[in-house]
This record gives structure tokens, C-alpha cells and sequence, in this order.
């Protein structure tokens, strides 16, 4: 299941964002464009406050998800070098593919009816036990002649 | 054949200069050109804290003799452990680093040999032999090094805290002996299960050592009188720089390219080591390099322990951006990244609308 994040969330996570930003190297933070960090900054949470602690590594840091996801992103965009990136696209097409594939099995449309008259079959098969032969209407008529004259 | 009836004395300079060149020799011998490129190479993949190391470099030249020369160049030294000038013992040092790393490398192969199914058991026996003396020469060497840099560091000013070196335990918990030679680079031998016998040794190394520089008049008693008093807690300090480089590789005194650009774009090519300042550290972090090569760029140019320990600290305070970036990717789906794409490019349309609107 895949979170919603509010704009209040992105707010909070471009605060925590821009802190760690600040430990970054000024070539791997040249290497993203001047108009995603402006974005960033007009975007932040004001009035939320966040310390990287610089004493823990970045595995420990108290940050939200949604900021991990932006950094993933950075990453891939922008940091990862080429034989990284190419093989983390594939990884994700394949990953996304997966998912779009069950989903689109579990919520298919056109076989709907086929399900139903499979079902049905199942259902009937199930529970008849013995074979009823329909009588035509002459049988029917000669089955009576038979019984008046005591011939059966 | 190595001589395996070795006893238990400090050597002489003279001494561990004949053995360094043997082992030397023998290792270049037993090794062909590509197994020993293929070994330093292997070196610049990235180590277990997650970084490459693109300044190991190989010589144009035949890796052979590159090695021969800068292991044996060292070879004019003369008189007892301690007792020389300090450019002399600060030397010596090299010669004995060197040569702990050698025999212990060397004393593997023939263990590693002796593993063998096609030896046969002669040749096991002096395969055997062979180990255990190369193994008795490396502690022999580290003895002689960790009393060797005790007497350096605290009889001689100019070199007081110079070398980093010290005690640490490896990643798997093994005791191990690092050392940052300056130059060359950064050297982790194991000490094995010797480690309290070396100690024991390099301290009646240092005692020895000590009463010898009070006979030539080298030092007051007062002074041997305090070193010894102090030798228990002293004697192998804990290490206080950055292991990076676990297998040592084969740190030759050779400078690649990448380092060469690098010195010439920062204008360090014209600096000594006492010269380089926090600013040029701090420079070398802004043009990509990571902690592990800055600071194996700061071995090889020389840099005392001051400044290492700075690197260190200043790598501490940076984030490595490809690190946190993995770290990060291992901690999230594709999904969860392509929806916040979606979303922040998404914003960016709609700011780019607004902005066109507003213009009008």
C-alpha cells in the first residue's frame, strides 16, 4: 500500500531535506539544478525544526519516509553514475511492472461474465446426482394409455 | 631456503634491510605481472564502508621493478634501533613497516601453498618451514616498529606525534597493528595470537634501546627514567585515524595521474606537507573525492598525524552523497519513488503556469 503524502508532509520533509543538504560536498550538491533547491526552500515547513545529529550515521537519523524517498531520488537523478542508474531503472521497470501486471489480473473487467458462467457450471455439476430424462409430450401420452389399460 | 633458527633479538638496521629485500624478492618472484595487478586493482572496488579508491593507480612502467626499487631504496642505514639521527630512524620505521607487511604476506603464500594436492611432502615440510620463520620475522618486525616509533615519538621533537599509527580491531574483531606510512599508504597486519609477546618484546626493545642512548649520551637518565615508568600505557597507543584500506594492497611510493591532476588543479604541487591547511583539506572534498580517497591522497602526500585526524574529522561532519543516496534506495520501492515523482513534477508544472500567468 502506498502512502498519500499531504503537502504539509512534503513541507516537513524539504525542511529535513535542505538540513542534510548542508553536510553534502558542493560538487555533489552542484550537480543538482539551482530551481529543485529554490523549490525546495520556497516550499519548507517554516515553523518545523530539524537538527541533524551529526554524531550518528544516516542510517539512525530521525528523518520521515517521504524525505528518504526524496533523497532516493536525488540519488538516482543526479548522483548515481551511469552503470548505477541503468541498473536501477531496470530494477524499477521490472519492480513496476510486477505490480501493475498482479493488479491488473485482480481487477480485470472482461472476463468478469466468464468467471460467472464458470461458476455456475461448477455449481450445477456439484449438486445434480442423478440424470432426470424429460419425457416428450407423446411418451407422455402413451405412459397414461399404458396405466388405464394396467399394462405397466 | 629462509633460515628458521632465528632468535629473539631487535635487529639491526642492516638486518631488517636484508630481510625486506628477501622477501621482496621472493614475492616478486612467486607472483607473475597480472596476478600483482590484478591484486592492487581489486583494491579500488568499494570497501565496507561503501567507497571506491580511484587513486590506486598502477605505473606505466613494470609494476616489478617499481616495487623492487621503493621497497629496497632504503638501504644505507647502518647501527642499532633508536641510536641514529631521527630522518635516519624515521626511515628505518619504513624499512621495518615494509617488511612486517611483506613476511606476513609472504608467510601466507606458503601457507596457502602447502594447502596444495600437488606438492609433494618435501616440499610441504619446506613450504612449512618457510611460514613459520617469514611469521616469526613479521613479529620480529612489529616488535622493532611499535618500540622503534615509541622512541621516535617521544625522544625526538620534530617527529612527536608525526606517524599515525597505533592498535585496532579489524571489522571481524581481530586484533590488528595500522599503520598510515607516510608516502607509501596505509598498512593493517593482524597480529595474530603473538599480540601480549610482541608487546611484552618491543618493551625491553625500548628499555634496551634507551639504555644504549644513555650510553652514547643521547639522553639524561631522568628522561629514560620517565620514558620506561610510562612504557605500560604508552606503548602501543590506540589507533586514531580511518582504517580504509583492510589488505594494504601493495602501497608503492608511485603517484598516479588522477593525484597528480588533482595536486595541480588545488596548486598543491607546490606546497610542502607542513603547508597544507584546513582549506586545502576542505578543497578536496568539494572536488568529488570521497573520505576514503582524501585520505589516502593525505598518506601519500605525507601529511603528519594532526591533519589526518582532521580529515577524519571533517569526513564525520560530511555526508558522502552516494552513500546516503543507496542508503536511502534500499529503504524505498519504485512505486513509493515514482509517485512522489509524479507529484513534485506535477508542482513544478503548476508553478511554471502560474509564474507564465503571472508574467502576463
Amino acid at each position: 500500500m502506498i502512502d498519500i503524502y499531504t503537502k504539509e508532509d512534503y513541507a516537513k520533509s524539504y525542511t529535513e531535506l535542505i538540513e542534510i543538504l548542508k553536510y553534502i560536498s558542493k560538487s555533489d550538491l552542484n550537480k543538482i539544478p539551482k530551481d529543485k533547491i529554490k523549490n525546495y526552500i520556497k516550499n519548507k515547513d517554516n515553523d518545523y525544526i530539524y537538527i541533524y545529529d551529526s554524531k550518528k550515521n544516516f542510517e539512525n537519523q530521525n528523518i520521515s519516509k517521504l524525505t528518504k524517498i526524496l533523497i532516493a531520488n536525488l540519488y538516482i537523478e543526479y548522483w548515481a553514475d551511469e552503470e548505477e542508474k541503468a541498473q536501477i531503472k531496470i530494477n524499477d521497470r521490472k519492480e513496476i511492472y510486477d505490480i501493475d501486471n498482479k493488479n491488473a489480473e485482480k481487477y480485470r473487467t472482461d472476463n468478469i461474465f466468464e468467471k460467472k458462467k464458470k461458476r455456475n457450471e461448477e455449481n450445477v455439476e456439484e449438486t445434480s446426482l442423478t440424470i432426470i430424462k424429460k419425457k416428450n409430450f407423446i411418451q407422455k401420452i402413451i405412459e397414461k394409455i399404458k396405466k388405464k389399460l394396467k399394462l405397466t | 631456503m629462509i633460515n628458521a633458527k632465528e632468535t629473539l633479538v631487535y635487529d639491526s638496521y642492516r638486518n631488517i634491510y636484508m630481510k625486506l629485500q628477501k622477501t621482496t624478492n621472493t614475492f616478486l618472484k612467486v607472483n607473475s605481472i597480472d596476478e600483482i595487478k590484478r591484486f592492487i586493482y581489486i583494491q579500488r572496488k568499494e570497501n565496507e564502508d561503501g567507497f571506491k579508491n580511484s587513486l590506486i593507480e598502477l605505473p606505466n612502467d613494470d609494476i616489478k621493478s617499481v616495487i623492487k626499487s621503493t621497497y629496497t631504496k632504503i638501504d644505507y642505514l647502518e647501527g642499532t634501533l633508536g641510536t641514529v639521527d631521527a630522518t635516519d630512524q624515521f626511515d628505518g620505521i619504513t624499512n621495518m613497516a615494509l617488511l612486517m607487511l611483506m613476511s606476513n604476506r609472504m608467510s601466507k603464500y606458503y601457507k596457502n601453498r602447502i594447502k596444495s594436492e600437488q606438492l609433494s611432502p618435501e616440499e610441504k615440510d619446506l613450504y612449512h618451514k618457510n611460514e613459520v620463520a617469514l611469521l616469526r620475522w613479521k613479529s620480529i618486525a612489529m616488535k622493532d616498529l611499535i618500540a622503534s616509533l615509541y622512541i621516535l615519538n617521544k625522544t625526538e621533537i620534530e617527529y612527536t606525534d608525526f606517524i599515525s599509527y597505533g592498535y585496532r580491531q579489524d571489522n571481524n574483531k581481530k586484533d590488528s597493528f595500522v599503520i598510515d606510512l607516510p608516502y607509501y599508504g596505509q598498512i593493517c597486519v593482524h597480529f595474530g595470537k603473538q599480540m601480549q609477546y610482541i608487546l611484552m618484546d618491543a618493551k625491553k626493545t625500548v628499555s634496551s634501546i634507551l639504555n644504549k642512548k644513555l650510553q652514547l649520551g643521547q639522553i639524561s637518565q631522568e628522561d629514560v627514567d620517565k620514558l620506561k615508568q610510562n612504557l605500560d600505557e604508552e606503548i602501543l597507543p590506540n589507533y586514531t585515524g580511518k582504517l580504509y584500506e583492510y589488505s594494504s594492497a601493495i602501497p608503492i611510493e608511485y603517484e598516479g595521474d588522477k593525484s597528480k591532476t588533482i595536486k595541480e588543479h588545488l596548486g598543491l604541487n607546490r606546497k610542502l606537507p607542513e603547508d597544507i591547511n584546513k582549506s586545502d583539506i576542505l578543497n578536496l572534498y568539494n572536488i568529488g573525492l570521497n573520505a576514503r580517497e582524501i585520505y589516502y591522497f593525505a598518506i601519500k602526500f605525507g601529511l603528519p598525524k594532526k591533519q589526518l585526524n582532521y580529515i577524519v574529522n571533517i569526513g564525520n561532519k560530511f555526508l558522502d552523497a552516494k552513500n546516503i543516496g543507496k542508503s536511502a534506495l534500499s529503504e524505498t520501492t519504485a512505486k513509493e519513488r515514482q509517485v512522489v515523482n509524479i507529484h513534485e513534477n506535477n508542482v513544478n508544472i503548476n508553478e511554471i503556469e502560474n509564474d507564465k500567468r503571472g508574467e502576463k
